[in-house]
């Protein structure tokens, strides 16, 4: 399936969750986003980014997932806040029950989405992070399925002002 | 009054009999901890199954060591938040069905509150001096509170990321010193010098009672194996002993500067008169001792419950229970596990 993508860069973690919150007015009910990246990359940052823009009441309780693996947090919609770096196999993610999680009428956000490729949606978004400097980092929103592909352009427009210009990345 | 506890918020299954919220008569640990060691972690689905494999036969030790029949309990204490929520259902359905049968009040316990409430439990020392600061640290949590009693906690603040047991467990990763993270990191860094890397401590303001360990955890990254390393780098990756040796020693002290630090800036902002220190992480043998020497240097009670005691365990659980129970502050078979 081919995906479109959307390259975007943001120079410290503060703007990492500026990007986050931004992105929150995209996202719809039963959205899938898987984060991929390596440790200190970015993702739980990015995820409390989405909280704030998601107006979840609870902020100090968005915190990194890995040893509880699912936090769920109130906000516009119910966020789910998967983390599967512990987890080796999709299996394991199958037996936190994520397929009902995904359809429960939140969206669903999964730290180490690489690890559990084969539980996610095949509509789904994925945001790959990689670190080109001490606190720079580059992002690559990709949509997969026909309806994520549709609201890519929603993306670029709500995170103009981190757009990459420069080509690809 | 006696109170059965019942605890299976992560990877140890518990139970334990406490009466007068003080006396421990039986506190029963099954950990999962060789089942997890293969697999560098927590899996849910191993961590469900060994609790409802474990969970009757460590109701029934606890029960047998303290000398306590069934029908002598006066309420059923459980663990029901915070928590892996396949493990902690297990436990709460026990306790539901224990307290329904047995027509005792059932009590739901909030786990970090729990961790706060060892320093009630009887070990031979006075109970803490109130107000009191209270900090839980361990793999999942790294919280500091204001305790006005025993059953009142008001949340100062707490980690923005990482919890500092979350931090020791990845850098643990990345040194290839395996799991659990804390213990090995501690023995490793025995024969370190803890100033050879100036790791960041990330204080985050002089008014700030919050913690971030995540970017301490991406500088000993950086520092072992640069920028944007992948997992299978990290794996493949091979160190001499004396380098993992002082990285963990660096690291250690890095995240102890900050536990402390926070901890008596907070202490002395409220001018409170102990401070108690909770959860896994306080295990740890050069916490404890920085701990002891600051308390001793402030003139501040120390509250530092013996290991047995900081990891999880039913005890503390059941003592609250007891607690909550006096209070008439019981729970409904309704109560939900919440992660």
């Amino acid at each position: 399936m081919q995906s479109e993508a959307l390259a975007l860069e943001t120079r410290s973690p503060e703007q990492t969750m500026e990007l986050a919150a931004a992105s929150a007015e995209g996202w719809r009910l039963n959205d899938v986003l898987g984060l991929v990246g390596t440790l200190g990359a970015g993702k739980t940052c990015f995820v409390r980014g989405l909280a704030r823009g998601l107006a979840v009441e609870d902020l100090h309780r968005v915190t990194s997932p890995t040893f509880v693996l699912l936090r769920a947090y109130e906000g516009r919609l119910t966020l789910y806040h998967f983390d599967a770096y512990r987890l080796g196999s999709g299996d394991e993610m199958a037996a936190l029950g994520c397929d009902e999680t995904f359809e429960s009428g939140g969206m669903s956000v999964v730290e180490w989405a690489d690890h559990v490729r084969e539980c996610l949606p095949p509509e789904r978004f994925s945001l790959h992070i990689r670190v080109a400097g001490a606190t720079r980092r580059r992002f690559r929103l990709e949509a997969a399925g026909a309806g994520p592909q549709s609201r890519l352009e929603k993306f670029r427009e709500l995170l103009a002002p981190w757009v990459c210009r420069t080509g690809r990345d | 009054m006696r109170v059965l506890g019942i605890e299976s918020s992560c990877d140890e299954t518990a139970a334990a009999v406490v009466e007068d919220g003080a006396r421990v008569r039986s506190s029963v640990v099954s950990s999962q901890q060789r089942l997890h060691e293969r697999f560098g972690g927590v899996v849910p689905e191993i961590a469900s199954r060994a609790h409802v494999e474990n969970i009757l036969p460590v109701i029934r030790m606890a029960l047998g060591e303290a000398d306590v029949a069934l029908d002598e309990l006066d309420g059923v204490a459980v663990t029901h938040t915070p928590g892996l929520i396949g493990a902690l259902l297990i436990g709460v359905t026990a306790a539901k069905a224990l307290s329904w049968a047995l027509e005792v009040p059932l009590l739901s316990v909030n786990h970090l509150h729990a961790h706060i409430y060892a320093a009630w439990l009887d070990d031979g020392t006075a109970p803490p001096r109130l107000p009191a600061l209270s900090l839980v640290v361990s793999g999942g949590h790294t919280s500091l509170y204001l305790t006005r009693g025993p059953l009142d906690h008001e949340r100062l603040g707490g980690t923005l990321d990482d919890a500092a047991g979350e931090a020791f467990d990845k850098v643990a990763n990345i040194l290839r010193l395996g799991y659990p993270g804390g213990p090995a990191i501690e023995r490793a860094a025995a024969e370190g010098n803890p100033n050879a890397v100036a790791f960041p401590r990330s204080w985050l303001g002089p008014e700030s009672l919050d913690f971030s360990f995540s970017g301490l955890k991406t500088a000993v990254l950086y520092h072992c194996l640069g920028r944007n390393v992948s997992k299978e780098d990290i794996a493949g990756a091979s160190y001499e002993a004396g380098f993992v040796a002082d990285v963990a020693a660096a690291f250690q002290e890095a995240v102890v500067d900050v536990l402390v630090g926070k901890t008596f800036a907070a202490a002395l902002r409220h001018g409170v008169g102990s401070v108690i220190v909770g959860g896994g992480v306080a295990a740890n043998s050069r916490l404890r001792q920085r701990l002891r020497a600051r308390a001793r240097e402030e003139g501040i009670q120390l509250h530092l419950a013996p290991a047995r005691l900081c990891t999880d365990n039913a005890a503390m659980v059941a003592g609250m229970g007891c607690r909550l129970l006096a209070a008439g502050r019981t729970a409904t078979l309704d109560v939900e596990a919440v992660p």
